[in-house]
């Protein structure tokens, strides 16, 4: 998985966000990742209401037409 | 297609302004009427249009975005500027002209953008708008007035720089100055109407200058914050020209996510700093209002944005090396628990 497809979950898969943030290693499992064990512990520690921001700000194309 | 998302929409309580307010929702008013009247089926057409472009269904907020371009903003903080109370019908038939001019641009734009939804059947209302965008001026300046040659030239360099900078396959900072920029000349027409009635020339000169200054920072934020939307569309900006050339052997995502968009918005936090001192011989207590909330706004983006993008880099770390050491940024969480 490419930071490129993270961005585009952020945008359009609050799912797969909701269950890195329960559990990370399941997660990661079902989209093919193996993790250690310590990355999942700091995996763990994330903000990912965060994100949230992703969508607002970029999700529908930005400024929306500002000029 | 309407795109809005304003997040700090308690934020616009900043700008309020009565006048404009009720200047803007007559102008929508006045284009609903005139259209009932004159072209009912167009009218009827554009009534859906008109309200999808805005966030709340109604017409007359798509204006008052606090982060839209102040279009409409300008001509009435110049008048005031000149004197202390404004002809009202001739501020009304301005911003009316106003609205008509941008909506005749917000269709072309939306097509040639391919955001199009309904625009290509409402085509022949451009015929409407940019009737009712230049006859307003006709009542007030005969067709040997200097204002018309303003008219002209800012109509017509707007209507090249468009065209230009859709046939670009890249823009330069020097394609961006000559023509991006260009591209919002149109803003001068009202500011000049004001300027001929009421300025004398030096401080009409300084609103032009400021409102073109203010023109090529919206653009710039415009590009930085359409940047994934306009990837994604093919469509070419100075932002993505930059990011092209300096992220290496990165993915635009990755450039934009890692340092471009912290260097976009620190760009725009320095621009908007010059914007400061363009703006303090004009005295206008709006201007500096408008200002100092989108300087607001654009610290509170930088930050929950920094945030998020600290968030994904931080699991891609882990994604896209997955049996890798423990990162450091993992240790330094650790540490900080």
């Amino acid at each position: 998985m490419t930071v490129q497809e993270l961005f585009e979950k952020a945008l359009h898969n609050s799912k797969f966000w909701k269950e890195l943030s329960k559990d990370p290693a399941k997660a990661l499992q079902a989209a093919g990742v193996k993790a250690t064990a310590d990355q999942v512990a700091a995996l763990k520690q994330l903000n990912y209401e965060a994100l949230d921001e992703v969508a607002t700000a970029f999700g529908v194309g930005g400024t929306g037409n500002i000029t | 297609m309407a795109r809005h998302n304003e997040s700090p929409v308690g934020q616009s309580s900043f700008l309020h302004d009565d006048q404009l307010q009720k200047l803007v929702g007559d102008a929508c008013a006045r284009i609903q009427t005139e259209l009932n009247c004159r072209a009912p089926f167009l009218g009827e057409q554009l009534r859906g249009w008109m309200a999808q472009l805005s966030p709340t269904g109604k017409a007359p907020d798509y204006f008052l975005q606090p982060r839209m371009f102040p279009l409409l903003r300008l001509p009435l903080w110049a008048a005031r500027s000149f004197t202390a109370e404004p002809d009202g019908e001739f501020m009304a038939d301005v911003i009316y002209s106003t609205v008509n001019g941008y909506y005749y641009i917000r269709l072309l734009d939306n097509l040639m953008d391919g955001h199009g939804t309904i625009e290509l059947k409402i085509l022949p209302a451009t015929a409407f708008f940019h009737t009712e965008f230049q006859a307003m001026y006709q009542k007030y300046f005969e067709a040997a007035h200097p204002f018309w040659e303003v008219f002209r030239s800012a109509w017509f360099s707007a209507s090249d720089a468009v065209t230009h900078e859709f046939n670009l396959d890249r823009i330069r900072e020097a394609e961006f100055e000559r023509i991006t920029v260009a591209k919002l000349a149109g803003a001068r027409i009202p500011l000049a109407a004001v300027g001929f009635r009421y300025g004398t020339g030096q401080s009409m000169q300084r609103w032009e200058n400021f409102a073109l200054a203010l023109a090529r920072w919206s653009q710039m934020e415009d590009d930085l914050f359409d940047w994934h939307h306009d990837l994604r569309n093919g469509k070419m900006s100075y932002f993505l020209t930059e990011a092209n050339r300096r992220k290496g052997s990165d993915t635009v995502d990755a450039w934009v996510i890692r340092e471009g968009f912290q260097q976009g918005v620190e760009t725009l936090q320095r621009e908007l700093c010059s914007l400061r001192d363009r703006a303090r011989p004009l005295n206008c207590p709006g201007v500096v209002s408008y200002l100092d909330l989108r300087e607001t706004i654009l610290e509170d983006q930088k930050t929950r944005i920094s945030e998020a993008f600290q968030v994904l880099r931080a699991v891609a770390v882990v994604v896209e090396a997955p049996t890798a050491q423990t990162p450091e940024w993992a240790h330094s969480l650790q540490q900080n628990k």
